[in-house]
């Protein structure tokens, strides 16, 4: 291994380029923005999220609502860490709050849930761990003691 | 305080159709019925993986001991990481420390549950979108000898994790997947990830060692140069590839939004 | 003498704001009367439902309905929540701000469940003298809505009718009639709901909700997943006639349909608002399982049956 103490290291051209790589960024944000890729929605007007045919970066971006191809183009600009696009299955908006919970009849009696109480949930949780484990052929550890 | 029945009768009326105890049951149903759900809700990736049985176990015993003080759901589940955590087979009692020193599994569930909770509090925390981020005006203000000792302000959605699985990636699959598929469960390796929101959207961003180190350093307000400074022992480049390398996330960190403002020394 | 629904206007027919419709509503900004709001949703966000909300506020009239402000506790009212309460109605204007005469928990704990009051002079006074303190903090009268209930107390010593009224009362705040609710628990307490409806002050209605229940044969709950079911449509035109008509809100929170859906089932009530005062039969709907709710019943079998409220918004990732 090489030998590198912290005071080898030049720690003003290394601040410099990281201010070099920020106003490059910076740049980089106002061109696409002038160019308009990149529509910048705040805080100039709001209102134009909902006009504009590109916005899938907006507010309903990724509920596939046949905006296709361009709607994420927006993001392109920045891209280079988060190539996600807006594809999605309805991963960007859970279907909020309710549905399919078998409620009613968890619970026989007043108070008294039919439900493990919580020193048996890691042993559930390891029951579901070790299937998960042994469907994928993994190996893994013995579980270690309660 | 178990109440007999004639007790019961005394407070409560019965029904044409029900005993006083079958209709005040359908309010203890209820409340837990509710309140796992609305917990299942607020971790959706953890309960796809544990399964809803065991999820609802965990949330069950959450329930009990970290019952509801707020007149808002969205604090509900705020406290199922520490209670994982908390409750964790190999905890040392006597202690409260982990056994083991290496990663286990548990780390797995605890990690994921940080991170699906950091994911809800920048949804609906204070975010970027209604002001200003750090501008080229502002950048272009700085002059060479002071780029050493600024401070760049991190945007508070900001949030930095530093977890023991692959779990960014890990998250994205499960999301991507049908309902009922399994996802394989990653192999322990140490990661980390920046949360962050832009348009109103929660980013995932994943991070390498010497990005989070600098991260964390400025969103603690440590000065530009210390930042840099915390990662030149553990990394392995050259100073040529560390001046390449920084310079390329420090474009992109700007790209992301990820400061709001930068601050010269007073004085 | 009171100038009716407490000189609020008559809305027309609104549904409840969710977040599963925000997409939606933002693209093809519906020809919608109004929407109703659920306060917590919004008061602590920084986020996507607040941001939604004030560009829904600019478009549509807004009503605020709350589920945590526990008027009947014992416990303090909460000031935090007031104060977070009054800002959100300072920011989005709404025509009024609702809740629900009930209490959500005891000893700082939050049930997230709307419980039913024993209906007795002492709890009547702790109940006006707690409406009259908030109506003052909020600076605008508080109307309030009968929840659904699943037990009675044997301690009550008037009927829920009479407590509604004589709350309305002394205090000048104003009625939510939730219809569906009064349906719910005549059936649950084996009561008339028209009685109920008869009974209290009309000239204090400022609103009325619809929703659907699911129906236990031993009892209903009110799950809010479905349909407005007959007998609830049918008690409608009655409280439309003695009110003279007040804004009219659908609630939908489970098994959420798609909006045209949830707006087509809100505008039905057009229909029955021209219909005479329905036959005596009506009654015995309190006692018989109808058609249509045992059609109910089997569309619900191994589905979610939560009584209401449950609301949590969940987040978008990317």
């Amino acid at each position: 291994m090489l030998e590198r103490s912290v005071s080898r290291r030049n720690f003003s051209k290394l601040t410099l380029a990281a201010a070099a790589g920020m106003v490059a960024g910076s740049s980089t944000a106002l061109a696409a923005e002038g160019s308009g890729t990149k529509k910048k929605e705040f805080p100039v007007d709001p209102a134009l999220l909902l006009q504009d045919p590109n916005v899938c970066r907006g507010l309903n971006s990724c509920k596939g609502k046949g905006k296709g191809e361009h709607a994420c183009a927006g993001q392109g600009a920045c891209a280079t860490v988060d190539a996600h696009s807006c594809n999605g299955t309805n991963q960007c908006k859970g279907q909020g709050g309710c549905g399919g919970y078998p409620g009613q009849n968890s619970c026989k009696e007043q108070g008294h849930c039919a439900v493990p109480l919580s020193k048996d949930s890691w042993a559930l949780a390891r029951k579901q761990f070790e299937h998960l484990m042994k469907d994928l052929d993994k190996k893994f550890g013995a579980a270690s003691a309660a | 305080m178990p109440m007999t029945r004639h007790g019961l009768e005394q407070m409560v009326t019965r029904s044409e159709k029900l005993s006083a105890r079958a209709r005040l049951s359908i309010y203890a149903n209820a409340y837990y019925a509710r309140l796992l759900e609305c917990l299942g809700d607020s971790y959706p990736v953890l309960k796809r993986t544990l399964g809803e049985e065991a999820f609802n176990a965990f949330a069950f015993g959450y329930l009990q001991k970290y019952p509801s003080r707020s007149y808002t759901l969205g604090k509900l589940g705020e406290r199922f990481p520490e209670y994982l955590a908390e409750t964790r087979p190999d905890i040392d009692k006597a202690t409260s420390s982990v056994i083991q020193g290496t990663v286990s599994w548990p780390d797995f569930l605890i990690d994921l549950a940080r991170l699906e909770r950091t994911i809800a509090e920048v949804f609906d925390g204070p975010g970027i979108e209604k002001t200003a981020v750090l501008s080229t005006e502002q950048l272009g203000g700085i002059t060479p000898d002071k780029w050493m000792v600024v401070r760049l302000r991190t945007v508070p959605c900001l949030r930095l994790l530093a977890v023991q699985y692959p779990l960014n990636e890990y998250y994205s699959a499960v999301r991507q997947s049908p309902d009922e598929s399994t996802i394989p469960l990653p192999t322990p390796a140490e990661s980390h990830i920046a949360v962050t929101r832009r348009d109103y959207i929660v980013r995932r961003h994943d991070l390498s060692h010497s990005q989070y180190l600098i991260l964390n350093a400025l969103k603690e307000g440590r000065t530009l140069g210390d930042s840099i400074a915390s990662v030149t022992d553990c990394c392995d480049f050259t100073d040529e590839e560390l001046e390449s390398e920084l310079r390329q996330w420090f474009k992109n960190w700007i790209c992301q939004q990820f400061f709001d403002s930068i601050i010269l020394p007073s004085g | 003498m009171t100038i009716s629904r407490l000189g609020q206007p008559n809305l027309g027919l609104g549904v409840g704001l969710r977040s599963v419709h925000f997409a939606h509503i933002l693209e093809h900004w519906p020809k919608v009367d109004w929407f109703e709001v659920i306060s917590e949703n919004f008061m602590d966000s920084q986020g996507r439902p607040r941001y939604v909300l004030e560009q829904i506020a600019e478009r549509y009239p807004i009503v605020m309905h709350g589920v945590s402000l526990s008027i009947g506790s014992t416990d303090p009212l909460n000031h935090d929540y007031l104060r977070r309460l009054k800002a959100l109605a300072r920011d989005v204007k709404p025509k009024w701000v609702s809740d629900h005469i009930c209490w959500t928990g005891v000893a700082a704990r939050n049930t997230h469940d709307l419980l039913p009051i024993p209906f007795t002079e002492e709890t009547l006074c702790h109940v006006i003298e707690r409406v009259r303190t908030v109506q003052d903090f909020m600076e605008r009268p508080l109307i309030l809505e009968n929840p659904s209930s699943y037990v009675e107390f044997r301690g009550s010593t008037m009927s829920e009718w009479e407590f509604v009224t004589r709350l309305a009362e002394e205090t000048k705040c104003g009625l939510l009639l939730d219809v569906n609710n009064v349906y719910v628990s005549g059936f649950n307490h084996d009561f008339d709901p028209e009685q109920f409806i008869k009974s209290i002050p009309q000239d204090r209605v400022v609103q009325f909700h619809l929703a659907g229940h699911t129906n236990y044969t031993t009892h209903l709950i009110d799950t809010h997943d479905g349909r407005v079911i007959d007998p609830v449509w049918e008690l409608y035109p009655l409280a439309h006639r003695l009110t003279g008509g007040v804004s009219t809100l659908l609630e939908w929170d489970a098994s959420i349909p798609p909006f045209p859906v949830l707006h087509e089932e809100v505008l039905k009530a057009k229909q029955f608002m021209k219909r005479h005062l329905p036959s005596a039969k009506t009654a015995k709907h309190v006692a018989v399982l109808t058609g249509a709710e045992k059609k109910g019943r089997s569309d619900h079998l191994g589905q979610t049956a939560l009584p209401q409220p449950l609301h949590y918004v969940t987040a978008d990732v990317e």
